[in-house]
């Protein structure tokens, strides 16, 4: 398999005062194309932040990370925020573990937002309605998010991340607000579309049952590797 | 779905306030387009006014020459006279094509209206006036018997004002004799409509003026200068030449004073608007601070949220400015009454012209400078970054 995204020496210090955090401290690891990684960690360990640098949404203050073997950042130095966005829309979607539908959209148009900002090449309308399917949501196309259950919202936002057909899917804490069978079942559709699609996860959960589904399981603490399975 | 749908379902989100908003820009563009149309309209209405007087000078006693101005078209006080052989010796005058001799005068009457008003005749010749109007029709009755008649001739206004009808008799204030009515005019939408005339040597020996005149309209012959000639009436001892171009303008710089202060809060009234919809727009960026950085980490470039949130801009400016547009032309009826109640001077006819070439540029006028302040919001929305939805709290 090909490395997907390596990263060589990242660092993420935050400062506050004269105080200086180091989110994420000197980490090098690479993931591999269809690869499903889950992070683990205690609160505060920087999980969030390294996965928000591993989908090009954050810089890291130091350190290099590369996509494909393109370099995005190195040195401090990085692409501008057009180069960035291309990036993303070219390579990621992402799930949070709020929702962010847009209120007055209706599902599909949730769903085919990136679109309209010209993601993605084009409505590719078969795939969509699959991705629906699979997913569960194709009897909720017109709805309004108001009208959805939080599992059916994090499907639909799930649905909006991979609509472009991304290479691969950053999600973080996606089943933080759902109870344990919407959780159960997010993630074997996780694990369902990394089959189909070959698609890669960068997972971060406190949820253990996740392991189970992952091919390498980081936990860091403090910025740092605390082990790799 | 496109960037001006979803801009569009944006503005729905919160009906109440867009529709607040827009609301403020119509009831601007409203008055906007309400002072531009009667900036039209007005003088429009002047110049027809002028044109229907059938005579292109007046001559006058000397005295203030806005004084002058108001009374060939309103009547009033402080009347000055001239002798009545000038008439002549302007008639003789190869420039001139023809004259009439007119003399004014106005009493107070303590019956009309609630407190008392005053009331205008109007003396003139029984056979040059009617020929310099050649245009009044009669809706009912005739000119004057004879030079020296006790008869009157009303317009139309006046007579429905005073529910006369031909043959009825009238005491006018002023004098002790009854009048009989000969003769009611057809609407002419001109000062005329509100006159009371009368032979002019009954109204100088009803009210002792013999041998006087308020004015004498002289109407020139095709193709002379008017200047050249105003000149040359200005040899004449004791007199005021006024001549319609003049009162025309005499009447607009009057107008255009209160004119500059009207449309300083319209423009007032406007920015007022437009700084709502700033407010509006800027105030739902920062509600929806996360939700754009989410479109920013579904592929939104900085370009395209400036656009999203330029266009919620304008569409409620233009959006408020049709309606805006729409009320004026409903309500042009209301606001003429409003602004005729206010001025000192209305001619008759249209006040408030709205014209296509208005209506579009106040349209512009308005779109444009809610465009220019829709940079600031549009930018900062723009440079919200995706990483400030995921970390926000709220
Ligand atoms: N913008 C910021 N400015 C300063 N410090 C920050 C900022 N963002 C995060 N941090 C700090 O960096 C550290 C790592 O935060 P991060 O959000 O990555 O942790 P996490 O592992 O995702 O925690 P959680 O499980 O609670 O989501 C924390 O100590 C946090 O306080
Ligand atoms: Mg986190």
């Amino acid at each position: 398999m090909t490395d997907m995204i390596t990263i060589k020496n990242l660092t993420k210090i935050y400062r506050r005062g004269s105080e200086e955090i180091r989110a994420v401290d000197n980490l090098s690891f690479s993931v591999r194309a269809g690869e499903i990684v889950s992070i683990t960690g205690p609160s505060g360990s920087g999980k969030t932040t390294l996965v928000n640098i591993l989908g090009c949404l954050d810089n890291p203050t130091g350190g290099e990370l590369s996509l494909q073997g393109r370099e995005i950042f190195k040195d401090g130095l990085t692409l501008s925020e057009k180069e960035l966005t291309l990036i993303r829309r070219q390579y990621f979607g992402y799930v949070f573990q709020k929702f962010f539908l847009l209120p007055t959209l209706t599902v599909l148009e949730n769903i085919t937002l990136p679109f309209v900002f010209g993601a993605g090449t084009n409505t590719d309308q078969t795939y969509i309605r699959e991705l629906m399917t699979l997913l569960g949501i194709d009897k909720r196309a017109n709805h309004l998010p108001s009208e959805l259950s939080g599992g059916e919202m994090q499907r639909v936002a799930i649905a909006r991340a991979l609509a472009t057909k991304p290479q691969v899917l950053i999600a973080d804490e996606p089943t933080g607000n759902l109870d344990s069978k919407r959780t159960a079942e997010i993630k074997s559709l996780l694990s369902e579309l990394n089959k189909r699609q070959n698609l890669t996860i960068i997972l971060v959960t406190h949820d253990p049952d996740f392991a189970r589904i992952a091919d390498t399981v980081l936990e860091i603490s403090d910025g740092r590797i605390l082990s790799q399975k | 779905m496109n960037l001006l749908s979803l801009a569009y379902k944006n503005l729905q989100r919160r009906k109440l306030r867009s529709a607040f908003t827009i609301a403020g820009i119509a009831l601007s563009a409203w008055v906007l387009v309400t002072l531009l149309g009667f900036n039209k309209g007005y003088e429009k209405s002047l110049n027809r006014d002028i044109d229907n007087m059938g005579f292109q000078i007046v001559l006058t006693a000397k005295g203030c020459p806005y004084e002058a101005a108001t009374l060939m078209l309103k009547g009033g006080t402080g009347l000055r006279y001239m002798p009545e052989k000038l008439v002549e010796e302007v008639a003789s005058a190869p420039e001139v094509a023809a004259t009439t001799p007119m003399l004014m005068h106005a009493e107070f009457d303590p019956y009309k209206g609630e407190n008392g008003g005053t009331v205008v005749y109007l003396g003139v010749d029984g056979e040059t006036y009617p020929q310099m109007k050649a245009y009044f029709e009669f809706a009912s009755g005739q000119w004057f018997s004879a030079p020296e008649a006790k008869e009157i001739v009303l317009g139309y206004e006046a007579a429905e004002l005073e529910q006369r009808e031909i043959g009825d008799m009238m005491l006018l204030p002023g004098s002790e004799e009854e009048f009989l009515v000969t003769g009611i005019l057809k609407r002419t939408g001109t000062q005329d409509d509100g006159m009371i005339f009368m032979p002019l040597r009954t109204v100088q020996n009803v009210f002792n003026k013999q041998n006087l005149l308020t004015m004498l309209g002289i109407r020139l012959k095709q193709g002379i200068d008017s200047s050249a000639f105003e000149e040359k009436l200005y040899q004449l001892p004791d007199v005021q030449v006024v001549s319609m171009a003049q009162v025309k303008n005499t009447i607009i710089s009057l107008v255009k004073s209160a004119r500059v202060i009207v449309l300083s809060i319209a423009a007032i009234a406007f920015l007022i608007a437009v700084f709502g919809v700033l407010n509006t727009v800027l105030m739902s960026v920062f509600e929806r601070y996360q939700e754009i950085g989410i479109l920013k980490s579904i592929g939104a470039l900085p370009k395209q949220i400036f656009a999203m949130i330029w266009i919620e801009t304008i569409l409620l400016c233009s959006g408020g400015c049709v309606a805006g547009i729409v009320f004026s032309y409903a309500f042009a009826g209301i606001s003429e009454k409003l602004i005729r109640f206010f001025l000192p001077f209305a001619p008759n006819g249209e006040l408030i012209f709205l014209s296509p070439d208005l209506i579009l540029s106040a349209f512009a006028a308005i779109t444009l400078t809610g465009m220019l302040g829709g940079i600031l919001p549009a930018l900062r929305a723009a440079h919200i970054r995706p990483l400030d939805a995921i970390r926000s709290e709220v």
